[in-house]
């Protein structure tokens, strides 16, 4: 029973972070590693506000988000917008992809530091609920905010006119195109879905556990892993899958030794590739 | 009136010229049919009319004006439509959202236009919440089409909107596409049913190694021998 609520703990920010990988994966035709830096920083943007600024937990979270964006969008400016000019290909926009998580986490280091750090909140007893499962107050705010983003998200990508042309530029940019969308202005947006996506997911996991330069590079697995199960591209999948992957992930910690847990995305991850490549929620006949 | 022309086109990817300076032109309500073997250029000479392949040589006009290194963005927005050969859908969106995007520049209300395009493709009627990716090839087509027709476009520029089609669903489409040219809609059609559409057209063009081979009124290319034998299958 604790297993099963650990999982859907990390379910959920698995969930909520692997919503702007999909999207912007597709975007910019590879599994963006930068986005590992992405998540670093939200976590830490947070922190400096929150630790050192004086700021409540909630604002510094709200205030690190168009930071975060801000930041996406102008390395969006610099790098990728003049190789999608070009049709540079995946295998470009990998290896610039690689780069910029190797030069943003070492940014990281030189801003922040290597220690371990953690937000200064009073540490607070876990509640003890049948069955005797145990849940801090913070995971408890984390599982509810989690799913009350994944409600907003929601109703932004299937209600709102921008959100139905950014899942629809993840499908086809080329259509998009053609059917009149302005896809720069929606990658732009992207980026900022991106970013919430990737701030809440890292302060998430910071609150969780704490903040170190390499928990963006932890979580990447499990990401790439849920991204490819609910199928590149698609933000429902992508929810889904992180679900899935994370209770997969703490529950196979009853059987086998924790150190083992990202081996469960991956081996998930590489069944996924063998059986149905398109995911499991896959992405139709065309694409 | 002459709605849409395009002259001495000359394009290709990279560089590799594949059009060396091909002409067509439709006119106002016109239904116009392009053939031609595999290879033949037809569907480089649709995207270079659209800005999807840019134009090297030639100009292309749209109601006088040119068009050339507008973005496909902006041209949708002058009033053509344009339905590629491929990928011409968007698989993980429904039927409704897929119609929705076809119509996403309009700021008005687009439900007569959508009543219209459920009333030519009704068989979409009842797939309305489904994910278009799910769907027949046929009805992926029919979804494609009706996509631009939600923007009521003075012309729609199709490219094998019957590939992969069994014959009388191939036939059904083509006698919807011609339902749509008789409301008033200009067509440029590039067809491997090449009979057929030519006998739907009012004029037609043979293109063949990324030149105009035929040009002429489609009874005239239907009897023209060499026409019959080459390209429409003896
Ligand atoms: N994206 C591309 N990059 C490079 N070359 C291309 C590209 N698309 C097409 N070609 C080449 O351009 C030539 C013309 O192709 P095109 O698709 O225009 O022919 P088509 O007449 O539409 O053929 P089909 O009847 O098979 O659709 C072909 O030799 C093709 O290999
Ligand atoms: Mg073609």
């Amino acid at each position: 029973m604790q297993l099963i609520v650990n999982g859907i703990l990390m379910g959920a920010i698995i969930s909520i972070g692997a919503v702007g990988l999909t999207l912007v994966s597709r975007i910019l035709h590879f599994f963006y590693f930068g986005y590992a830096a992405m998540l670093v920083y939200g976590a830490y943007l947070t922190m400096t506000l929150f630790n050192d600024v004086g700021l409540p937990l909630l604002p510094s979270v709200l205030i690190s988000l168009p930071l975060l964006s801000l930041l996406a969008i102008l390395i969006d400016k610099i790098t990728f917008k003049n190789l999608r000019e070009r049709g540079t290909g995946p295998f470009g926009m990998m290896v610039v992809g690689i780069g910029l998580e190797l030069f943003l986490r070492s940014s990281v280091r030189l801003l922040w530091g290597s220690d371990v750090m953690r937000y200064d909140l009073p540490i607070r007893r876990a509640i003890v609920f049948p069955f005797n499962v145990r849940i801090t107050p913070n995971q408890l705010v984390i599982i509810s905010a989690a799913f009350a983003l994944m409600i907003l998200l929601h109703v932004f990508l299937d209600q709102t006119k921008i959100g139905k042309a950014m899942r629809a530029t993840a499908d086809n940019i080329d259509l998009a195109r053609v059917r009149g969308i302005d896809t720069e202005r929606v990658i732009t947006w992207t980026w900022v879905i991106a970013s919430i996506s990737a701030g809440f997911a890292g302060f998430f996991l910071a609150l969780d556990t704490r903040l170190v330069p390499i928990m963006g590079w932890k979580l990447l697995l499990p990401l790439f892993a849920a991204v490819i199960l609910g199928g590149v591209g698609n933000p429902y999948g992508a929810l889904a899958g992180g679900m899935i992957i994370g209770i997969s992930q703490e529950v196979s910690a009853g059987f086998i030794t924790p150190t083992y847990k990202p081996a469960v995305a991956f081996v998930i991850m590489t069944i996924t590739l063998l059986i149905k490549p398109s995911g499991l929620f896959g992405r139709g006949g065309q694409g | 009136m002459t709605l849409l022309s395009a002259e001495d086109i000359v394009s290709g990817y990279g560089k590799v010229e594949i059009l060396h300076e091909v002409s067509v032109y439709v006119d106002e309500e016109e239904m116009v049919s392009i053939i031609g073997p595999n290879g033949s250029g037809k569907s480089t000479l649709m995207k270079t009319i659209f800005g999807m392949v840019d134009v090297w040589e030639g100009r292309v006009d749209f109601q006088a004006e040119s068009i050339v290194d507008i973005p496909p963005h902006k041209i949708v927005r002058k009033g053509l439509c344009y339905v590629p050969q491929e990928k011409n859908i968007f698989p993980s969106l429904t039927v409704e959202e897929n119609l929705d995007m076809g119509a996403f520049i309009r700021k008005d209300d687009y439900s007569e236009e959508l009543e219209r395009v459920y009333g030519i493709f009704p068989a979409l009627l009842e797939k309305q919440k489904q994910v278009v990716g799910n769907l027949s090839g046929g009805q992926q087509q029919m979804v494609a089409m009706g996509a631009a027709l939600t923007l009521d476009p003075k012309i729609l520029l199709l490219d094998e909107p019957t590939a992969g089609l069994a014959p009388n669903l191939a036939k059904m489409i083509l006698d919807k596409i011609k339902e749509v040219n008789e409301t008033g809609v200009a067509i440029l059609i590039v067809e491997q049913n090449a009979r057929e559409a030519l006998k739907l057209s009012n004029r037609g063009y043979v293109l063949a190694m990324g030149e105009n081979r035929f040009t002429g009124n489609s009874r005239d290319l239907l009897k023209n021998e060499e026409v019959g034998k080459l390209y429409l299958g003896g």
